[in-house]
């Protein structure tokens, strides 16, 4: 445990709300005395503690005061109520280009975005080269920015912001910019300043990115903290809670209709402690339900854990309740940050579930290869209507959880996923 | 807040009161680089796109000049001094236009900054008392350009130039003192109260023509002197006449009270900045 990056305490904020700007004025000259305005709290009592080298990753719908949580820990908003303190530079992308002049050149705003940064001409000089080299720009680093396309002047105003070696680094949505391989430089810059120990503090819409990349995450609701912890569990909690939304429900309730369980594939079961394992990371409408998840080998044995390359089945036991004309079964497996490695659904692989009648069941088996580097991985399964909706019968994260063991004799695979090749040496 | 008065003891208010008199100063030399970027972006910005570039600087002025010349000093045939010609007008009528438009211009532009440069406010943790700052400066520099070629057309056309010209840096200062602490004040209000900036180009019309420019200040009423009294750019107007045209040094006491007008207002406006500041982004 490092020392204290951040430290929120109990803060709040709120915005003064006037109907009409006259208001305002009135309100200044009574002194406060007689109120025009209504308060709109855009944060309340959020209190987490951000530890130096961590990075926080935090999640919530639009207006749920991700944006105004970063504006306070930067120091540009202040807290209505509760404390903030920060150690260290901060360095904020809560905008690319803040602050650049598109009459100028890339160079001449580099410098002068270095110099609103605090930073003096020498210093600015002696980064220009990464900064340069980053963007990869070519040329263009001395015409007018005007003249540059949206994605050229995306990847200047990152490379500048985030070659400033701050202490805290705060970005707001900044990555969901530029193209896909200039994203992936942004999430190793992210990741070479991780390692240099940065405390590092994101806004994403991609749960995807904050399970990757966060070893934390923060879930914003209302202004309001509503989970907090592992990345994994807090990303799963909040896409439990918008498929909830969507579907008028947050949370499967115990009050669903249960037919009894009328086997009509032999090799049906449904696992009683299986709901109890999957509670937590679930959500649906419950119309039909997984029951059980199993890893089993070639021979339909169960698996604790796989070897390197092993044939495997993942089996997937569901049983409807209601009658469901069609739906589509899915799996990602996920290594421990969460990124999804390997994964597909029945309607991408062209084989439909045919329709069910309430109080039939299913068992679907996904059968392949496990050619993954060695570790902890984890299934998640869901049960969906159709392929435009995000709304599921199912979804359960975590549904399985397996080792995979190293390959024999010492061999290394260097990299998340091995794929069967061929090498050709032309001597 | 509330607090501060009670634990002040006669020692603490006095370095309190030192204290705040120097902030403003300290933090212009603080930020004196970013300013200067800022000055050089902003004189660069104005003229890179402009085929005539940087004379655009000399050429408003100038024919500003001719124009008012034409007025006062042609059709209504006003005079400074006894046996003024229509020439020694212009440069008087100049020596009193290039304190004024540069004031002018660090108030409007001052007022506008904060709102201009929002990003800046919302997104970066930044220093905003230098943005009126930079629009302040930049309109003196500009000046400066104006002021090379009053200078020369007194010493070449006119009775020549004085030992007195020394003084123009010191004027140049308190003129500067007293724009910031306005455009400070500006800066901030119009933030809150947009009305501000509306009204500002309309009473910088009535405050142009109550200030000598187009006019001896002695041919204003001795009724209304009074108002030239309260006017803080009579004094600077003044003053630049004495130290450029007459070749003498200004009135002690007048320069005195400018001088302390223009500290006092300095300070005051940058306090009441720094006090509003923190809530532009609630407001922006």
């Amino acid at each position: 445990m490092g020392a204290l990056g951040v430290d929120i305490e109990a803060v709040s904020k709120a915005y003064r709300i006037y109907a009409h700007p006259r208001h305002r004025l009135l309100e200044a000259l009574w002194r406060g005395r007689r109120a025009y305005h209504r308060d709109f709290w855009a944060l309340r009592n959020v209190t987490i503690q951000i530890r130096e080298g961590s990075t926080l990753g935090i999640v919530g719908m639009n207006g749920s005061g991700k944006s105004t949580l970063l504006q306070v820990i930067a120091g540009i908003v202040q807290p209505t109520h509760g404390r903030v303190t920060v150690q260290g530079r901060v360095a904020s992308l809560l905008e690319l280009g803040a602050g650049f002049n598109t009459e100028f050149t890339g160079r001449e705003n580099v410098m002068m975005q270095g110099t609103i940064m605090g930073f003096t001409p020498e210093e600015i000089r002696a980064r220009v080269p990464a900064i340069e080299a980053f963007a990869e720009i070519g040329d263009f680093i001395d015409q007018p920015v005007k003249t540059y396309s949206s994605g050229m002047f995306v990847r200047l105003a990152f490379a500048a912001a985030i070659h400033v070696d701050p202490d805290l680094l705060l970005v707001d949505e900044a990555l969901a910019v530029g193209d896909a391989i200039f994203q992936h430089r942004c999430i190793r810059r992210i990741k070479e300043l991780q390692e240099q120990g940065k405390t590092i503090v994101f806004v994403s819409h991609d749960i995807g990115m904050v399970k990757a990349l966060c070893s934390e995450a923060l879930f914003l609701d209302g202004g309001e903290v509503r989970a907090t912890g592992d990345p994994t569990d807090v990303a799963n909690l909040y896409h439990a809670y918008i498929a909830g939304l969507e579907t008028g429900r947050a949370e499967l309730t115990e009050s669903t209709p249960r037919a009894p369980v009328v086997p009509t594939v032999g090799i049906f079961h449904s696992d009683p402690t299986f709901d109890q394992r999957a509670g937590f990371f679930r959500h649906g409408t419950g119309a039909a339900r997984i029951r059980d998840v199993e890893l089993l080998d070639a021979h339909a044995r169960p698996l604790a854990a796989a070897d390197f390359n092993q044939d495997v089945v993942l089996r997937v036991h569901v049983e409807f309740y209601q009658d469901v004309p069609s739906c589509i079964l899915g799996y990602f497996i996920r290594d421990k940050t969460g990124t999804n490695v390997v994964g597909t659904n029945t309607y991408e692989e062209d084989m439909p579930i045919p329709p069910r009648k309430a109080g039939e069941t299913v068992v679907v088996d996904f059968r392949h290869q496990l050619p993954l580097m060695a570790g902890t991985y984890s299934m998640t399964t869901a049960l969906a209507y159709n392929r435009y909706s995000a709304t599921y019968f199912d979804w359960i994260d975590n549904a399985l959880v397996f080792e995979v063991h190293p390959p024999p004799g010492g061999r290394i695979i260097h990299s998340k996923v091995w794929l069967p090749l061929q090498i050709i040496v032309h001597p | 807040m509330y607090h501060r008065g009670v634990e002040r003891s006669a020692m603490g208010t006095m370095s309190m009161l030192v204290r705040d008199l120097i902030t403003p100063f300290r933090v212009l030399v603080t930020h004196r680089s970013t300013i200067e970027a800022f000055v050089r972006r902003d004189i660069r910005g104005r003229y890179v796109t402009s085929a005539l570039g940087l004379s655009w600087a000399l050429i408003q002025p100038l024919v500003l000049l001719l124009l008012y010349t034409f007025v006062f000093a042609y059709v209504l045939k006003i005079r400074f001094g006894a046996n003024g010609t229509t020439g020694s007008f212009a440069l008087y009528l100049f020596c009193g236009m290039l304190p004024w438009l540069a004031f002018a211009e660090g108030i409007t532009r001052s007022a506008s900054v904060i709102i201009e440069q929002t990003p800046l406010i919302k997104k970066v943790v930044f220093p905003s008392e230098i943005l009126p700052a930079y629009v302040v400066i930049s309109a003196l520099v500009t000046e400066l350009a104006g002021l090379v070629i009053l200078l020369g057309g007194v010493g070449l056309f006119y009775r020549g130039l004085g030992w007195s010209v020394a003084l123009l840096p010191v004027l140049l200062a308190l003129q500067f003192l007293f724009t910031m602490g306005v455009g400070w004040v500006l800066a901030s209000l119009n933030v809150f109260l947009r009305d501000v900036g509306q009204v500002l180009g309309m009473a910088l019309t009535l405050w142009m023509f109550l200030t000598p420019i187009f006019y001896p200040a002695e041919l204003m009423p001795a009724r209304y002197v009074w108002v030239l009294y309260l006017n803080p750019m009579y004094y600077v107007v003044q003053a630049y006449r004495d130290v450029i045209l007459e070749g003498r040094s200004p009135l002690g006491p007048q320069m005195l009270v400018l001088g302390a007008v223009a500290t006092g207002c300095f300070v005051l406006g940058y306090w009441f900045f720094r006090r509003s500041k923190h809530a532009f982004v609630d407001v922006l």
